[in-house]
């Protein structure tokens, strides 16, 4: 809340052209816009543009932005559409997932085989099994762990309804446990 | 109530209501592949939420804000303060040069004169400087028998009145000095990302 009401005032100082104000927020949020595009675009230097573009992109629609919502959720939605619209030019293929509730029936899923215990895992063994996945359910995954967006949150970066959140965080976390059991393997 | 993987999920993501965290949580207790499943889940979270962040190049901000139209400003500021600098830097040596070459050979004639008393036939175009180098040392004494100490150093080194070699090494010793201040003190002269 603290936050939130800290990062309104800066960016008022912003929009009256102050130049400091930027570079607050600019350093609040580069290292969570940074990461999150370097998930979906798992290329560096390409990543580090991406950030850019969509830092630019933001501060010249700020005065878009509605206060309702937290800053950062507006920050990953244009980090988002900038990485997907990277990705689509460049290989339209890679962000072709299914969401569909026919797909998976939502709510019938049961656990059909008996898990394996597990009390932790490995950070490698995350970033391995992570950097396997499509880009779409890495981003997911991350939005929802690393930066703890509620399902709410997701589906206004993601643009995409609540349901389908729950199914594309559902698929991913079954893809992440078939990828962790192949590496454990 | 059967096993849902997507109440578990729920579980996980503190989205059930009340009653609907309690049914699955009664469940998990008595189900023993739900309850490994509720941990896989909590375990991935974990492992997710330990990832380090990463961190962009360090002039990130610098073309964000170039971008947003504060780079004239700044290039403006920037483009001055290196011409200033590198004015003050030719300037600066080149005074230097000059005056570690005069330092040389007055040094060599004053130390004889002031402290010897011996004279030297001294080359005709010093001449001038003898009589300078008494009234120099006149006045300023405690320069003097500091630069006297540096003129026995440069006899020391330079037997024999040599003047190019004089002025070449001077003039080395003076460019070395200006370049190591330049490229050592913080804040004298921004180096390039």
């Amino acid at each position: 809340m603290i936050r939130a009401v800290d990062d309104l005032l800066w960016i008022r100082r912003c929009l009256s052209g102050d130049q400091e104000a930027f570079g607050v927020l600019l350093d609040r949020y580069k290292n969570q816009i940074f990461t999150l595009i370097l998930r979906i675009v798992p290329n560096s230097s390409d990543a580090e543009d991406l950030a850019q573009d969509a830092f630019l992109k933001a501060f010249r629609k700020l005065e878009f932005y509605d206060p309702a919502y937290p800053f950062i959720t507006w920050l990953f939605k244009i980090a988002h559409n900038t990485a997907l619209d990277f990705l689509k030019a460049r290989s339209p293929a890679l962000i072709s997932i299914e969401d569909d509730e026919s797909a998976l029936q939502i709510e019938g899923a049961e656990i059909s085989v008996e898990e394996k215990i597990v009390s932790a895992l490995r950070a490698e063994q995350v970033e391995k099994a992570l950097a396997s996945l499509p880009p779409l359910y890495r981003e997911i995954l991350i939005l929802r762990h690393h930066e703890g967006l509620d399902y709410d949150s997701m589906a206004q970066v993601l643009q995409i309804p609540e349901g389908t959140v729950k199914i594309r965080l559902f698929r991913a976390r079954n893809l992440m446990q078939e990828k962790l059991s192949g590496i454990e393997a | 109530m059967k096993c849902e993987a997507i109440k578990l999920q729920g579980l996980s993501d503190d989205a059930l209501s009340l009653r609907e965290k309690e049914e699955v949580v009664a469940h998990i207790k008595e189900c023993l592949p739900c309850s490994s499943r509720y941990l896989w889940l909590r375990a991935l979270a974990d492992g997710i939420a330990a990832l380090p962040y990463n961190f962009p190049g360090p002039s990130f901000n610098a073309k964000i804000l170039s971008g947003l139209g504060f780079s004239r400003a700044i290039e403006r500021l920037e483009y001055w303060r290196d011409r200033v600098q590198d004015a003050f830097i030719a300037a600066a040596s080149c005074w230097a040069a000059i005056a570690l070459s005069l330092a040389a050979f007055f040094l060599r004639f004053s130390d004889v004169i002031g402290l010897i008393g011996r004279l030297l036939r001294p080359q005709s175009i010093f001449t001038f400087f003898e009589g300078q180098a008494a009234h120099w040392s006149r006045a300023s004494r405690p320069m003097i028998k500091t630069l006297f100490s540096l003129g026995d150093v440069s006899l020391f080194l330079i037997r024999k009145s040599h003047l190019p070699l004089q002025l070449t090494i001077s003039t080395a010793l003076a460019c070395a000095v200006i370049l190591t201040i330049s490229r050592d003190v913080p804040g004298f002269r921004q180096q390039p990302e």
